[in-house]
């Protein structure tokens, strides 16, 4: 397949460095695996540059790629039938919908979540911090910080509860928190 | 922010469980069913999902520009405008002598969108398209490195010891490097981190941890992070920032300023050696922590040491530590028949164009340790040669106490394009990559590497591979898929 011309690339960067975080969420929702998520989002990368040509200038660019994206996922779950799949097609229709629905929604709380952080005791950021750091395992965490790998597991459902709830105040309020 | 019981306890416990890895069979079928059917939960399904995967991508390295992307140069690099990421301006047509890397650019963009959002907004208002043109001079030269893996985007990328690299922002993976800047200032990058010079005497942290040894002719060097400016004042010093915010300066000789860069009516703290203060992303005050080297020590090497010396086994292969070359194909590699205390590998086919995708477990240099399993298509568009390796301990043993370990290194002088470890792929890859009447494995007899204290690493550049296989009652065996000898 023909690369794009290489004039468009200064078209193709903002957009898909602007969009790659969301992108990636929704890969994440249809295929709720991250290692798995990751193999879909880098192919799914590689196409949304090869295709840029078909993308019409001012057009949207995340409904394209989410577009893209579960093509690859579907993909990537045929390729995987030899092994059990988890979740149902159906499953992965209905979720693939709700969220290019939510598009406009997701980057707010994403734009919200900045300032959620912020909220959380220091205590919670710092053990969010560790948490989600590459190659982290809960039981590490908690070795760390001197607390039951149940007791990590119960305060992360706790923090990411906090957020959540933070977040939609923020939005429903109608800015960043 | 206050705790009250949320009107979706059944989902969100399934949901933490999902992130967690401890959803079960039941579970999953049971989350499936809620989402599917009831429109409410599946919003909070996919925002659920959306914060883990933002609060996950602040923490970790994803892949940032398709390869195609990176390889693509400028149209002119002599009079087209030149184009400013951060504002996303053209800056004018002035011929530069380095020109940014497209990838590079996007790579700031990228990093910044990692860092945070307090990250874009309080970027320094005197990033001036001038200074911004300026730090193009400038010029940094690779003295140094431990292991260092740098990200493929950065410029740093490929770049030998004593060369002097393009401008743009450095982004070392893991490992270690040290720069020589035009001023003098030595700096150690210790990965994973982000550092770009961007001036004469200035650089910018936007995420990992830094030391910087400062000679007396450039007092007055300054390392910014996206919170905090750390200028010296005769001295070498470590600046540390991560990726939610948080900025650390701690001394180890000599003395430094330091001062918030979000208020610009911050005052500065003078800091001494043996002193070090934090930069909370919620608060703008420097607080007093105790001075540390814990962010600025490499992370441990977990490479098994390899004994002996190198030798060759066959035309174009060489080895090291417990491996023997294994002439002649045995009629049956099941247990048993094939046992050693030590590895064998053996030629397989020459010269095999895959007519279809291949699944393989790892196509790409580093470290290879831990037990998740990416299955990747390959496909080269040339033949490729296959080789085995094989270990199958003496005697059957039982229990990790028991367990036989063979530390080696194959070198080859071709490049080593792919690696199949897991049991599914091996099987798979017998009929097309194996020899004819050899009996291979079943999937039971084999054993996956990359598990139970198994380590693989791929170099940079392809060729050498060094790999710790720890078996009991199994076999462990990979499939080293090279390009074909001409």
């Amino acid at each position: 397949m023909d690369r794009p011309r290489h004039d468009r690339i200064e078209e193709f960067i903002p957009l898909f460095t602007g969009h790659e975080a969301r992108v990636h969420a929704y890969i994440l929702a249809l295929l709720p695996n991250w290692a798995d998520a990751e193999e879909v989002l880098q192919e799914t990368n590689a196409v949304l540059w090869r295709k840029f040509d078909e993308f019409e200038s001012g057009g949207n660019y995340f409904a394209w790629a989410c577009r893209i994206a579960r093509y690859e996922v579907m993909n990537f779950r045929r390729k995987r039938q030899r092994e059990p799949l988890r979740f149902s097609n159906e499953f992965v229709d209905a979720v693939a919908d709700e969220a290019v629905e939510m598009a406009a929604e997701m980057d707010a709380q994403q734009k919200a979540l900045s300032g959620c952080i912020d909220k959380l005791a220091e205590r919670d950021r710092d053990l969010v911090r560790r948490r989600y750091t590459e190659g982290a395992t809960t039981k590490a965490v908690a070795a760390q910080v001197g607390r039951s790998a149940e007791g990590v597991y119960k305060a992360m459902a706790r923090i990411r509860a906090a957020l959540l709830r933070c977040v939609e105040h923020s939005l429903a309020e109608g800015g960043p928190a | 922010m206050t705790d009250r019981p949320a009107p979706h306890d059944e989902l969100d416990a399934l949901l933490e469980a999902l992130v967690e890895e401890r959803l079960s069979d039941d579970d999953a079928a049971r989350l499936e069913a809620l989402v599917r059917d009831d429109r409410a939960a599946r919003r909070r399904y996919v925002r659920f999902i959306h914060l883990h995967a933002t609060l996950s991508r602040q923490h970790r390295s994803v892949q940032l520009l398709p390869r195609d992307v990176a390889d693509v140069e400028p149209i002119d690099h002599t009079t087209a405008e030149t184009y400013d990421f951060q504002t996303q301006r053209a800056l004018g047509g002035r011929p530069r002598k380095n020109v940014l890397h497209y990838a590079a650019a996007a790579a700031i963009l990228f990093a910044a969108a990692l860092g945070g959002f307090w990250w874009q907004s309080s970027r320094p208002g005197n990033d001036t398209p001038s200074e911004w043109a300026d730090a193009q001079d400038a010029s940094v030269t690779l003295i140094d490195t431990g292991r260092a893996e740098w990200d493929a985007a950065s410029p740093a990328h490929g770049v030998g010891i004593g060369e002097v690299q393009a401008n743009g922002p450095l982004v070392l993976n893991s490992g270690s490097a040290e720069v020589l800047l035009d001023s003098g200032v030595v700096v150690t990058l210790i990965g994973a981190t982000a550092f770009e010079v961007t001036g004469a005497n200035r650089a910018e942290l936007t995420y990992g941890a830094v030391v910087a040894h400062v000679p007396p002719g450039a007092h007055g060097f300054e390392i910014v992070t996206p919170r905090m400016s750390v200028v010296d004042l005769g001295t070498r010093f470590g600046v540390y920032a991560d990726r939610m915010g948080l900025s650390e300066a701690h001394v180890f000789e000599g003395h430094i300023e330091v001062r918030d860069r979000t208020t610009d009516d911050a005052t500065p703290r003078s800091l001494t050696a043996g002193q070090a203060v934090r930069r909370e992303p919620a608060s703008r005050q420097l607080i007093d922590i105790a001075v540390s080297r814990e962010h600025f020590e490499p992370a441990p090497d977990n490479a098994p040491e390899v004994a002996g010396q190198w030798r060759s086994l066959a035309p174009g292969v060489e080895g090291r530590g417990q491996v023997d070359w294994l002439a002649k194909a045995p009629a049956s590699m099941r247990p048993h028949d094939t046992e050693g205390k030590r590895a064998m590998l053996m030629r397989e086919r020459s010269g095999v164009t895959l007519s279809e995708p291949l699944d393989v477990d790892i196509d790409r240099p580093g470290d290879h340790v831990n037990t998740r399993r990416i299955v990747t298509a390959f496909r080269p568009t040339a033949a490729v040669d296959s080789y085995l390796l094989h270990f199958d301990p003496i005697g059957e043993t039982q229990g990790n106490a028991n367990q036989k370990r063979a530390t080696l290194m194959v070198r080859f002088d071709r490049p080593i394009l792919a690696l199949i470890t897991a049991e599914k792929t091996l099987e798979h890859s017998d009929a097309i990559l194996g020899l004819a009447g050899v009996k291979y494995n079943s999937v039971t007899e084999r054993k996956r590497l990359m598990e139970d204290g198994d380590f693989i690493r791929l170099s940079d550049d392809r060729r050498t591979l060094t790999v710790c296989m720890t078996t009991g009652v199994s076999i462990d065996q990979m499939r080293i898929i090279v390009e074909a000898a001409r």
